[in-house]
């Protein structure tokens, strides 16, 4: 009899970081990639106004060449990203953009539901719940096999 | 530590401050002024992180790491304290540099502001 093996979805190998992704996750990542740059392009819509919204308090607006910065290192992010969706292999620094990729996706797709307080979030329907879950999983993943498990970090 | 969304934490955090301040300049340049564009640079601005109900906690703290440098346990008391008060302090220093941390931040999802301390 043998025991059933858990693959996890990131892990450090003498090559770089290995990816074992089910098809539907790497379509579901790349897929919410392109939504988010779909999303950046409207600064007035809840993606634009939670990822770009105003940085300094103390100003009446924001500096627009800072906005500008903003929107284009955003870009550059996802830039970097997007070619790297279905590839088995990244480096650490490729790794590390997908948690940035992942952090945003994440705070895009809370954006378009309204989620802003922890009530908004337990109330979340079990699909969104299950996109979340995914995201997590793959983010967790991705630290550890970056940084190691907690507690050898 | 758990992993839960930032948001999700009920465990009471500890009392901390931002760990890096840098020194304030000579008073006396750019005191007194309204105008954003004279750069104030002896005034110094705070980088505050927001909370959010759905970043993970472990993330959060590993990103404050990855950004400024601090040891876990000040990254955990930092992200912590966001979460039981909406927002932390996380850097003090010179503007360019907190809009800078701002950003850095940003790239992850992070919710963060700066503003004059």
């Amino acid at each position: 009899m043998r025991r059933r093996s858990r693959r996890t979805l990131a892990r450090r190998t003498a090559a770089g970081i290995e990816l074992a992704l089910p098809d539907w996750v790497t379509e579901l990542v790349r897929s919410s990639l392109d939504e988010l740059r779909r999303d950046l392009v409207l600064p007035g819509g809840p993606v634009g106004r939670r990822l770009l919204a105003q940085l300094d308090e103390s100003a009446p607006s924001d500096d627009p060449v800072v906005t500008l910065m903003r929107q284009h290192t955003l870009d550059e992010t996802l830039d970097a990203i997007e070619p790297t969706i279905g590839r088995q292999l990244l480096t650490d620094d490729e790794a590390e953009g997908w948690l940035e990729v992942l952090g945003l996706v994440l705070t895009a797709r809370m954006a378009q539901l309204g989620v802003r307080t922890e009530v908004d979030r337990w109330a979340l329907n079990r699909s969104d719940e299950a996109y979340l879950q995914v995201v997590y999983a793959l983010q967790v993943a991705l630290m550890h096999a970056l940084d190691g498990p907690p507690a050898s970090r | 530590m758990a992993l839960l969304p930032m948001g999700a934490v009920t465990a009471p955090a500890a009392a901390v401050t931002a760990p890096v301040v840098e020194p304030r300049a000579a008073p006396g340049t750019g005191a007194g002024t309204d105008d954003q564009d004279t750069h104030e640079p002896d005034v110094p601005y705070d980088v505050f992180l927001w909370n959010d109900p759905v970043t993970l906690m472990d993330m959060v703290v590993r990103v404050l790491s990855k950004v400024f440098g601090y040891d876990g346990a000040t990254a955990q008391a930092l992200m912590l304290r966001a979460h039981r008060e909406g927002k932390a302090v996380v850097w003090s220093g010179e503007r360019e540099r907190a809009t800078s941390y701002c950003m850095r931040l940003g790239r992850y999802g992070l919710q963060s502001t700066v503003a004059k301390s």
